[in-house]
């Protein structure tokens, strides 16, 4: 908790006070409106839908993989040692 | 005044300290944008929606064994705030090939606690979060901060994100405290590209500082066992693209590829697949999620299986090595929400084993003198609520 962590914080607090007023983008023609989303709305068009098999995967090949992938569960539980 | 403070406290602060301070900066982080959310509550963003899973992990692959309990609760507070927490643990036993021929098997448990924010401002989510990370000889905590902008009518969205970790490398039986310095940064867009398609493109760039090797692994010079020495410092980049896409009736296909690379010289490309849709012999509460994915890896420019000669950086870590592996598997979600409408809108059973097969190409299993390959079995079986 040094320096760079005193600047992380900084910016943290001023995103959470600051980002109330983002610029807005000037409207143009749309391709799909609202009401043609509803496939979109199935559960498994998501991303992240299955959070528990993901961030257990996503741990195998932290730990496995030369390639770095996710960030927050990184270190330990690799069997290393 | 938050930041203020938390210079303030961090001057001299113990590890505890360091904790309980990033969780003051993110609870009090997220209630000092109280008004503004307040007052801005007209948005077409979505807060993630509230659950509650349990479950258990199992993995199993070259003498190692891993099993331990998973806890995920995500609950929405005034519709514009969503808090998460996350415990996982895993209880490791053996010791994988590259340690067993200069070490024995060993036991040990590693406990993880996550804790995460949200809260909407506009058409924007803004996401702190914040994990631990501990073992008898590794600890691991970070900070980060991510937000997601809607815009062009929703059609649009763009991520950005930050993360900084704090890792301490120790070994069993000795005095060893080195650190480790992460930092990570991501970019992305993602598109709603038609009725039926979904896009992503995303960047990441890793940066790790300090002791990066590891204490229990060596190397081999002609023959003779030395120990490892790495850089100290690594960069990496990942790129990647990401495709949803829904079929009738009921069918969603997911595409996926992502290319790595890294000052070491490691790179990758990683290549997977998957679709889900109902088991029609048991009716739409059957959900299967079929995944497959190959993933190949060049080694480090400093791996050696077994170097002809001495130099600065050496390293015999097959994780650094060149490398493939193909992965087959399957989730089952059984919903059991007619038989559960207490208190939740739906109850989910899941059951999921996914085989990864390793193949590889420069490093040899010392015991068997061949060239290692092995098989990994994942199991996971876990209940979901959602409410």
């Amino acid at each position: 908790m040094k320096k760079s962590a005193f600047i992380a914080l900084t910016v943290l607090y001023l995103c959470l006070n600051g980002c109330t007023h983002l610029p807005e983008i000037p409207s143009l023609k749309t391709w799909l409106q609202p009401y043609e989303r509803e496939l979109l709305a199935d559960p498994y068009m998501n991303f992240n839908h299955d959070p528990i098999t993901q961030d257990f995967r996503r741990h195998v090949y932290e730990t496995r993989e030369g390639a770095n992938g996710g960030f927050n569960s990184k270190g330990g539980g690799c069997g290393c040692n | 005044m938050v930041a203020l403070t938390a210079r303030g406290a961090a001057v001299g602060a113990t590890k505890l300290n360091r904790k309980l301070l990033i969780i003051y900066c993110l609870c009090s982080g997220l209630i000092s944008s109280l008004p503004g959310a307040l007052i801005h509550s007209a948005n077409a963003a979505t807060l993630p929606e509230e659950r509650a899973d349990l479950g258990f992990n199992y993995y199993s692959g070259d003498g190692l064994r891993v099993t331990g309990p998973v806890l995920l609760v995500r609950k929405n507070i005034l519709d514009q705030y969503s808090i998460s927490a996350n415990y996982k643990e895993d209880n490791i036993s053996g010791a994988s090939v590259d340690v067993r021929s200069q070490a024995s098997a060993y036991s040990e448990t590693r406990e993880e606690i996550s804790l995460g924010g949200q809260t909407i401002i506009e058409d924007s989510i803004i996401s702190l979060n914040t994990s631990f990370s501990e073992e008898p000889d590794y600890e691991s905590t970070s900070i980060g901060f991510a937000i997601a902008h809607d815009f062009f009518a929703d059609l649009f969205t763009l991520n950005l994100g930050f993360n900084r970790g704090w890792d301490t490398v120790g070994q069993v039986d000795t005095n060893l405290d080195e650190d480790i310095h992460r930092y990570n940064f991501n970019l992305g867009i993602s598109s709603v590209f038609s009725k039926r398609w979904l896009l992503s493109l995303d960047y990441e760039i890793n940066m790790e500082e300090g002791r990066l090797d590891n204490p229990y692994r060596g190397a081999i010079i002609q023959g003779a066992h030395v120990l490892e020495n790495y850089p100290g410092t690594r960069t990496g980049h990942a790129f990647s693209v990401s495709a949803l896409n829904y079929r009738r009736p009921d069918t969603a296909r997911r595409f996926y590829y992502r290319y790595f690379n890294d000052t070491w010289s490691v790179s990758s490309n990683t290549f997977e697949f998957s679709y889900a849709t109902p088991f029609k012999q048991i009716g739409p509460e059957l959900v299967i999620e079929y995944h497959v994915r190959f993933y190949l890896q060049n080694s480090a420019s400093f791996y050696f299986d077994n170097a002809p000669a001495a130099s600065k950086y050496i390293a015999r870590d097959k994780e650094l090595s060149d490398f493939n592996t193909v992965e087959l598997g399957a989730v089952g979600h059984y919903d059991l929400s007619k038989w559960v409408k207490i208190y939740f809108n739906e109850v989910t059973a899941s059951f999921g084993y996914t085989g990864i097969f390793f193949e590889y190409q420069n490093f040899t299993d010392l015991s068997k003198d061949r060239m290692l390959n092995f098989r990994a079995d994942l199991v996971q079986a876990y209940i979901t609520a959602k409410f």
